[in-house]
């Protein structure tokens, strides 16, 4: 009997050895970012990207849809792991909600609503806000999503990417676009980063 | 199949073709050079081991027996050495890994893994070189050279460049001695491993030297590790146990050395030319606590005065 049980303990511990292996073997694990082709997208992934990449050593890669309907059913899908979104959207749009103006209560509403019915966590704002997209009567700020599938599998994901939280207010996410749209978007958010000494 | 006096010439796939050289074939010749022949063997050896100059192709091929390899190897796909294959890669050889992206990730999916035995033994003239098959080469053309769990690893006076880890090392002993590895998103990557690294050039890699401690036992002594954009990563997990010294860690263009997200402990690089004896110089090209108080501090006492003299190395085609 005690054999058995030994028997079965170095089993156990060969096949967790294995299991550690191949999690770590290695072009490192991968991120996949979906995103649309607006610039403030393009810029907020690029963002992401180098951030994770540079803290974690972890592949970011991104994936650029057509709609945001698009985006999201990936996300949904579990084709990409982070989405970017914007809260009146999401309350309004994809959640059914009445229009919040409030950002904090709205920001508290839909990260309840996306964890409750879709596994989503709705990760802390940024700062900037897309009034151009906004639904009547809500405020419409800037979010990153990450599937809970995905934060099981990268623990420190969240951490990570919300010290980005309330770096970028709106005159700030304005400046960077000017600067993306005149050069090097990879460059641009590098340089951002590197200000805030996040890498 | 083909065969000849020197061995097996062996069709493994429509694109494969490699040279395999018996234990007992090696046996004969060695006896036959007891027998004072070796004056008439020696240009049959050289002919045998050395395999003429044509390309040998071989596409996610296994490697399960004795081989070894001369001239120009291209590979396709995965090559993988089997834990009862045993790979001898011969001076002057070069390994051309083709550019392909089978998952769409941007790095090449092309590797050679070695589960079982790999001797690659360059020469100063006649290092062996690993590298992107591409018109315009650029990092991560290729994979990686990967040793998991090898029975035997030992890399001497090899080239190896554009891939995503000029080498990646894990779970084996292993010594990486007099090489160089360059144009990598990794340089030399390793993790729970018993590795020794002596006296390699890694320059102008994303990360020159790239590691997981996980309970290694790891020295690295007497490296260039320079003119990459991090010189060493310590990514998680160390426990402060790998013995980083002798090495010049300069002009990494972002820092010198840098802690992963996770790496919470110390990291100490004692008795490393850093460029310059001074202390908050020095720390400058760190990034540790300073930056985010959840990280390590990076320590580095008792700097070196000036530059460890590393011997004077061939590099072919550039660098």
């Amino acid at each position: 009997m005690k054999r058995n049980r030994l028997l079965i303990l170095a089993i156990t511990a060969v096949l967790a050895f294995s299991a550690t292996t191949s999690a770590i073997a290695c072009t490192g694990k991968k991120v996949v970012i979906g995103r649309t082709a607006t610039l403030q997208q393009e810029l907020l992934a690029q963002l992401l990207m180098v951030l994770i990449s540079e803290r974690t050593g972890t592949t970011v890669n991104e994936v650029v849809f057509d709609s945001p309907d698009a985006a999201h059913a990936a996300l949904l899908k579990g084709d990409t792991d982070l989405g970017l979104e914007y809260t009146g959207v999401i309350g309004v749009s994809l959640l059914g909600q009445a229009p919040v103006l409030d950002a904090a209560s709205l920001y508290s509403a839909v990260r309840k609503g996306y964890s409750n019915d879709h596994n989503l966590m709705v990760l802390q704002p940024p700062g900037f806000e897309n009034r151009a997209l906004a639904p009547a009567g809500s405020a419409n700020q800037a979010v990153v999503i990450l599937r809970k599938e995905t934060w099981k599998k990268f623990p420190a994901l969240d951490r990570l990417i919300e010290k980005l939280s309330g770096q970028i207010d709106d005159a700030t996410m304005q400046g960077l676009e000017e600067k993306a749209a005149a050069g090097d978007v990879r460059k641009v958010a590098s340089d951002f980063l590197r200000a805030k000494k996040l890498y | 199949m083909a065969t000849d006096h020197c061995g097996t010439l062996k069709d493994v796939s429509m694109t494969k073709l490699d040279l395999i050289v018996t234990p007992f074939f090696v046996q004969r010749l060695l006896a036959l050079f007891r027998c004072r022949c070796s004056l008439l063997l020696l240009p049959l050896l050289a002919g045998c081991l050395a395999t003429p100059a044509s390309v040998q192709f071989l596409d996610s091929a296994t490697i399960s027996d004795v081989r070894v390899w001369s001239g120009t190897v291209q590979i396709r796909g995965v090559v993988t050495v089997t834990k009862t294959g045993h790979l001898t890669i011969l001076p002057g050889t070069r390994i051309v890994f083709d550019k392909i992206d089978v998952d769409g990730d941007g790095i090449g999916d092309s590797e050679l893994l070695v589960e079982g035995s790999l001797v690659a033994k360059g020469t100063p003239t006649a290092p062996i070189l690993f590298t992107s098959g591409a018109a315009t080469p650029a990092k991560g053309d290729w994979k990686y050279l990967y040793l998991d769990f090898a029975r035997q690893a030992e890399v001497a006076h090899i080239i190896s460049e554009y891939a995503y880890s000029g080498i990646q090392v894990h779970f084996c002993r292993a010594e990486v001695v007099d090489s160089e590895f360059r144009h990598n998103i990794d340089g030399v990557r390793f993790s729970t491993v018993n590795i020794e690294v002596r006296g390699n050039r890694i320059h102008n890699n994303t990360n020159g030297l790239r590691y997981e401690e996980r309970r290694s036992t790891a020295t690295i002594h007497d490296n260039d590790i320079v003119d990459n954009d991090i010189g060493i990563f310590v990514v998680t997990r160390s426990a402060d146990q790998a013995r980083i010294v002798q090495n010049n860690i300069v002009g990494n263009r972002s820092y010198n050395v840098k802690l992963g997200l996770d790496q919470s402990g110390d990291v100490t690089l004692p008795d490393n030319w850093w460029g310059t004896t001074d202390p908050a110089a020095i720390t400058r090209t760190f990034f540790d606590h300073k930056y985010d108080s959840s990280l390590g501090s990076v320590f580095a006492p008792a700097p070196l005065e000036q530059p460890v003299v590393l011997p004077q190395a061939q590099s072919p085609e550039g660098g």
